[in-house]
């Protein structure tokens, strides 16, 4: 097996786009990551594109091969779409990881778009939970705020977690953004803001909720014998972990014993710090797919930074900042940078690969080691990726 | 198990394999790889593992909205299903609280709070 870098990153801005197709945001993401990486564009052997709701909400279809095409790619490409509700562009990263360390290809291009803003919150929530399995939870009136509003209530009834806890991750979230122009959100907002924001699935209220989002992100990938004939700062994905979790939120409890995890985070992060020979403790700065507040806690806890019931406490003492020892999405995360939510593993990658050149806006000190992690329907589908400099 | 009545049950399958007991729909049973079940219904007596009141739902339940939605234990079985809650009043669902079946609509399945 071959190593692979990021040599290249591109994005759209995260938030209202909605004078833009989800086409177009996708080739803007694309073609700034090629321009990033310096590469020639016949050299680009296959390109992955995570989209989820586009054949629901635009009635949009076949888009990775009109992107191919409108970027100016080779015709003897696999252009592929891959679907993993919110999940979907880690998917690609995956794919493309697979194929160079095989010695199959040596540049793959992989990334997402997604266009959400100009659908009703009530037709977009209902395209979510097409990632829901329809007999047992959709069609019952089930969303996916009610998943993390039953997680949040009984994490703080096994381990004494607070809402105060959970409305401190907002917070922190929206801190961390204010500095980052590709952000939805770039204003600060106070606990009290958050605890007074009005209910959407008890006890989770408003500013729990990740905002919709549209936006596209883009990574060009190559193997690192040839990475650095194109870039100075290359980023190795050290580790790749993929699992599939449960089908629905009854059956990850019949299964576990618990809702308190995600099992498919728990397996993607054993396969990932596997790989790259690496514990929790040596990352320097995550990405993870806080969705609610409460996710950031539960996810937090699955990755191993902080004991089972302890995730909540981790963010009161302030050890999830940016200074702090495991700093959590600098970004923004989904609760502030935005979730488009097919390319927010791309765009988790995307802000990695900026702290570990040490370009960020909201730079943590000597990032050598980031880890994202994304995951899609009720516990369905995760990926762990761990990034180290290359340089 | 507790049975009851298809008409008035709480419908499981169990694996005629096996034996194992599932929450529908399943359509292989992980534990022995046949595809073989049958319908078997319970009183379904038990008590919620969870709750929310969800208040922004999809378009098709928008009308029915605030409405308690649960994860219900169901005490013989040891399973816990999804559930609604026929008779909910403003905080009168709690983890703990104990609830009894009432009845199968379309995919939903109604509980009592006791």
């Amino acid at each position: 097996m071959r190593d692979v870098a990021v040599i290249g990153i591109g994005t759209t801005n995260f938030g209202l786009l909605g004078e833009m197709t989800v086409e177009e945001m996708g080739v803007r993401a694309f073609s700034d990551a090629i321009r990033d990486a310096g590469v020639e564009k016949k050299d680009i052997e296959a390109l992955f594109l995570g989209n989820f709701t586009a054949g629901m909400l635009q009635g949009q279809e076949t888009l990775a091969p009109m992107i191919a095409y409108s970027l100016g790619l080779r015709e003897n490409i696999a252009a592929v779409k891959v679907e993993g509700a919110c999940c979907s562009s880690s998917i690609g990263i995956r794919l493309g990881y697979q194929l160079i360390a095989s010695g199959v290809h040596d540049l793959v291009l992989v990334g997402g778009a997604e266009k959400m803003t100009t659908a009703s919150t009530a037709r977009a929530t209902r395209a979510l939970s097409a990632a829901m399995d329809p007999v047992s939870e959709s069609h019952t009136g089930y969303t996916y705020p009610g998943f993390f509003g039953l997680v949040a209530n009984r994490y703080m009834y096994e381990y004494g977690g607070t809402i105060e806890q959970m409305g401190m991750v907002s917070v922190k979230n929206h801190n961390n953004s204010v500095s980052n122009p590709r952000a939805r959100f770039r204003h600060r907002i106070t606990l009290e803001e958050v605890l007074e924001s009005r209910l959407v699935a008890d006890p989770l209220k408003l500013y729990d909720c990740c905002p919709m989002a549209d936006g596209a992100a883009a990574l060009v990938l190559c193997s690192l014998e040839r990475a650095r004939e194109y870039s100075k700062k290359p980023v190795v994905i050290a580790g790749s972990g993929m699992s599939r979790g449960f089908r629905t939120t009854h059956e990850t409890i019949n299964d576990k014993g618990t809702m308190l995890s995600l099992p498919c985070t728990v397996s993607a992060a054993k396969e990932a710090f596997g790989m790259a020979k690496l514990q929790p403790g040596d990352i320097d700065v995550v990405e993870l797919h806080d969705c609610f507040t409460i996710a950031e806690i539960v996810d937090s806890e699955d990755l191993g930074f902080f004991e089972r019931g302890k995730g909540g406490r981790a963010v009161q003492e302030g050890l999830t900042q940016v200074d702090g020892k495991t700093p959590i999405n600098p970004s923004g995360g989904l609760i502030s940078k935005g979730h488009p939510v097919g390319a927010t593993g791309c765009g988790q990658a995307y802000e990695i690969v900026k702290q570990l050149r040490g370009e960020h806006e909201n730079q943590v000190r000597n990032a050598e080691i980031g880890l994202t992690h994304n995951a899609g329907g009720t516990g369905a589908i995760c990926a762990v990726h761990i990034f180290k400099r290359g340089f | 198990m507790s049975v009851a009545a298809p008409e008035t049950g709480l419908k499981f399958l169990q694996c005629n394999g096996c034996g194992k007991l599932y929450v529908p729909p399943k359509y292989l049973c992980t534990q022995c790889d046949q595809d073989d079940f049958s319908e078997v219904f319970s009183k379904g007596a038990g008590e919620v593992y969870s709750f929310t009141i969800i208040r922004m739902p999809f378009e098709e339940f928008a009308e029915e909205a605030p409405y308690a939605f649960g994860e219900i234990k169901v005490n013989n079985e040891n399973l816990v299903v999804p559930g609604r809650f026929t008779n909910e009043q403003e905080k009168a669902v709690k983890i703990g609280s104990r609830v009894s079946f009432v009845k199968r609509d379309g995919c939903i399945n109604w509980f009592q709070l006791a």
